[in-house]
């Protein structure tokens, strides 16, 4: 018997991995959070609106967790993970080196924003939602959305390239070595 | 266009502007090149942080995960620590908050709540009949409970019945022992056990060896004194034994293993010739 409530939830998985990652900065705390993020949705699946799309629910309640779990401190502190073994060998491998440390800038520049522009970040330029999507999730006018992410993401640029010895993400990307699947 | 704000430009920049207002942004940018570092800035904020998250990041992998979905069983932990929470606590602070599911495990054994952690057992959680868990005992890995020191060399190779005397970290002498060993129902290799202290309680658990050699400590309770120390004391939410025999007959598959049976694993090292 099939439901199709859980089966969409697994099928978002990929994209709630991600938004997680971009908020916490670490597979470890991902993984915590995703996990959360899922029970809960389970738990009070009676307490989705008709209309409102199972994704945007859970990219609610995960920033939700992940709001109130900063506030505790359960989510910080720890460092991220630059590198897995595993998956450094399983493509070429200076390309994946070259995106892992773009990586780790990018994360290292978000960990400098304040947790809202952190998650709007998260949510229209790692998830690709819409402004208007994104203001479904947090409730926000789509105004709002817009100046707070135009805010968010020069603030983002700015922490990026400030950074020491940090190599723009603005300059045009090689194109080197890279195997797109 | 008198200028251009910065929502204006991002939404250039991320192809949300319909052509007539293109237009104009291109005829703005062309008059003032000044705008294009910001518009430079928000162009490098979107596909190519996306393509970095895309290249960069270890996917997880959520196979447990999926199953729990599936098989209704992730809802069910997450219930008896939702009630955790809304307890009172003497000397907290409003309502606690939740913490991740395997968070929750630290959290638990610092405030002392004996626990059991069931895989596709729903989890219960015990009032604290004593303030410490067996330090030493039990490590906390990645979200796993693992037995370690002289719990996990009796489970490793001692024979069920056989009582080991260990010493825990705070210099506390603790008889340990195997009480029996069965299959779980996903057809891993399990082992009650139970750690007893005269002076810091008795405590029943079980675990089940993964195939990369670590004991998995999937309950662990604190268990009522034994009768003939006890002076009729019982814990008033229950006794933790029933709680833990519940746990394992749930995930037990078969009966518990014969003696060749478990002698013949711990030679082989738990290698199991079923494949």
């Amino acid at each position: 018997m099939t439901d199709d409530f859980r089966e969409q939830m697994i099928a978002f998985l990929p994209r709630l991995s991600r938004f997680a990652y971009s908020l916490t900065g670490s597979a470890d705390q991902r993984d915590d959070l995703v996990q959360e993020t899922c029970a809960r949705a389970l738990a009070h699946r009676d307490q989705l609106q008709p209309g409102t799309r199972l994704e945007s629910w859970m990219f609610r309640i995960a920033q939700n967790l992940w709001l109130d779990g900063r506030r505790a401190e359960k989510y910080r502190g720890e460092p991220m993970d630059v590198e897995t073994a595993g998956a450094l060998m399983a493509q070429d491998g200076r390309a994946v080196v070259e995106s892992r440390l773009a990586l780790a800038e990018v994360i290292k520049g978000l960990d400098k924003l304040s947790p809202e522009h952190r998650v709007l970040i998260s949510l229209v330029c790692v998830d690709g939602l819409s402004y208007k999507e994104a203001s479904d999730v947090l409730g926000l006018p789509t105004g709002t959305v817009m100046s707070r992410l135009a805010r968010a993401r020069l603030a983002l640029h700015e922490a990026i390239n400030r950074a020491p010895g940090s190599k723009a993400t603005s300059k045009p990307e090689s194109r080197r070595g890279r195997t797109d699947r | 266009m008198a200028e251009l704000t910065d929502e204006t430009l991002m939404a250039y920049a991320d192809g949300a502007l319909d052509p007539a207002a293109c237009a104009a942004v291109e005829a703005e940018l062309a008059a003032h090149p000044e705008y294009r570092r910001k518009l430079d800035a928000f162009r490098a904020t979107s596909a190519p942080l996306a393509r970095a998250f895309r290249q960069g990041m270890a996917e997880g992998n959520y196979d447990h995960l999926i199953a729990d979905i599936r098989q209704g069983e992730l809802e069910l932990k997450l219930r008896p620590i939702e009630a955790a929470a809304r307890a009172p606590r003497v000397g907290g602070m409003g309502r606690p908050h939740v913490s991740a599911l395997r968070r929750y495990f630290p959290t638990a054994m610092a405030a002392g709540v004996a626990m059991l952690i069931g895989v596709g057992l729903g989890w219960l959680a015990l009032p604290p009949p004593a303030p410490t868990a067996a330090p030493g005992f039990l490590e906390f890995v990645g979200g796993n409970v693992l037995a370690q020191g002289e719990l996990r060399g009796v489970l490793e190779s001692a024979r069920s019945g056989t009582s080991v005397v260990a010493r825990s970290a705070d210099g506390q002498a603790w008889t340990v022992k195997a009480s029996f060993t069965f299959r779980s129902t996903s057809q891993l290799p399990c082992r009650q056990y139970v750690i007893s202290s005269d002076a810091a309680g008795r405590y029943a658990g079980y675990a089940c060896r993964s195939g990369d050699g670590r004991w998995l400590v999937q309950a662990h309770v604190a268990m009522a004194p034994k009768a003939s120390e006890s002076k009729g004391y019982v814990p008033a939410d229950g006794d933790g034994n029933a709680a833990l025999n519940a746990a394992v007959h749930a995930v037990m598959d078969g009966d518990v293993m014969q003696t060749d049976e478990e002698n013949s694993l711990i030679s082989r090292q738990w290698a199991s010739d079923r494949k």
